[in-house]
């Protein structure tokens, strides 16, 4: 009897360890997760002359749709090119915007420009492209083939 | 000035000043969501109706922040009231289980604030809102069910779809907690901030509490509410593709 319950009492202890360790390398991989994450490269976005628009990408299986939010750009003044798998789209501001009047942690920040560089899954055929402009948002269709 | 603390679920929620709601009594729940629709909404209206800071809600499941507030620190969930209006909102993206945490919190302090209504008034993502110009909007309530009240606004009851974040909560919670919810969603960008369906959800929320909100000026700035807007779209952005926000595009294949 006192056989079978100290075969028990091992076999649960091994158990345990068991899933003592398992819980050890999930933390241990959880925080070296982490850690790389704090201690990486950080990229930290300001504000300047030149900001980022807000994009978003959508498949529509025969082509790739692209919208990019260019609020208070001036239409006239929005340029969309290719090259190679890149797409980059600019606009000038209707008027430079001060931030100061935002906040004054931003005194002397005037914005004026939206540019990005936005990477495409391929190289894109301009003759099967098509932009249109609505509501302050770029619409980019560029059919596959 | 007062001061007064409150622990509900794993959320501080501080008064720093009395209040007491007219009735019926209306809180406007606003967290980042699609299209920012109604954290911007809650900032318009908190603004245009003169609503006080009252109080705040903090926890130590945030993120270490707080707001500034012409020289005093604030939580970074603000509280503010007036007249028959409750406003409770944030720009800070929250991670989605803390997000739900504090739907659930949130309607208890309603429940001890003797809070009427819990409306949530939120965006819907369409896929053509490029080339909509009459924005619909939908509703959906805790009871269920058409209800002549909320249709007075001009809001259409959801038949069906799925709903993903905050107002899923609020309306799952609401239920079981008996708490009338009420969620307006109005058709808009899903990554892009919307000042315009914003205003249209506003318009609504108006005609259904006859609180009236002119949403002239909203409509006036949205450019520059958009422009302003896009570092807090894009966390929210980050947050609800962890949500899988996009699956509110779809459609459930069981209806």
């Amino acid at each position: 009897m006192s056989d079978s319950i100290d075969e028990f009492f091992k076999r649960l202890e091994k158990k345990l360890r068991e899933i003592e360790e398992s819980i050890r390398k999930d933390v241990e991989k959880l925080l070296s997760e982490s850690r790389s994450e704090v201690m990486g490269p950080t990229k930290i976005k300001t504000l300047g002359e030149v900001v980022e628009p807000l994009y978003t990408m959508r498949d529509m299986g025969d082509r790739l749709v692209i919208y990019v939010d260019l609020p208070y750009a001036s239409e006239g003044t929005i340029d969309v090119r290719f090259e190679d798998n890149k797409m980059i789209i600019s606009a000038e501001l209707k008027k430079a915007l001060s931030l100061n009047n935002w906040s004054e942690r931003y005194k002397g920040i005037e914005v004026k420009q939206y540019k990005t560089v936005i990477d495409l899954p391929f190289s894109p055929n301009p003759e099967k492209t098509k932009i249109r402009v609505k509501k302050g948002v770029v619409e980019v269709t560029i059919f596959k083939t | 000035m007062s001061y007064r603390e409150e622990w509900l679920g794993n959320f501080r929620f501080v008064e720093y000043e009395e209040f007491k709601l007219e009735r019926p009594s209306v809180l406007f729940v606003a967290l980042p969501d699609t299209g920012l629709v109604g954290v911007i909404s809650a900032s318009y209206m908190t603004s245009k109706l003169g609503l006080s800071e009252v109080g705040g809600v903090d926890s130590p499941y945030f993120p270490p922040i707080t707001v500034i507030h012409k020289g005093f620190s604030r939580p970074p969930v603000r509280i503010f009231a007036g007249g028959r209006v409750m406003t409770v909102f944030t720009e800070v993206s929250l991670l989605p289980d803390v997000q739900a945490q504090l739907i659930t919190s949130l309607l208890d302090y309603a429940r001890l604030r003797g809070v009427d209504y819990v409306v949530s008034s939120t965006g819907i993502p369409a896929h053509n809102r490029l080339d909509l110009d009459d924005l619909r909007t939908f509703y959906v309530t805790s009871v269920g069910g058409r209800d002549d009240f909320v249709e007075v606004g001009g809001a259409r009851m959801l038949e069906s779809g799925l709903l993903i974040g905050p107002s899923a909560v609020l309306l799952k919670e609401g239920a079981r907690r008996r708490v009338k919810v009420l969620i307006l969603l109005t058709e808009s960008f899903l990554e892009f901030p919307d000042p315009e369906a914003a205003a249209k959800g506003l318009i609504v929320f108006s005609k259904i509490f006859g609180v009236k909100v002119d949403v002239a000026d909203l409509i006036e700035q949205a450019e520059i509410i958009k422009l302003r807007a896009r570092e807090t779209m894009k966390q929210a952005a980050n947050m609800m593709s962890a949500m899988r926000k996009d699956l509110e595009y779809g459609m459930p294949l069981h209806m």
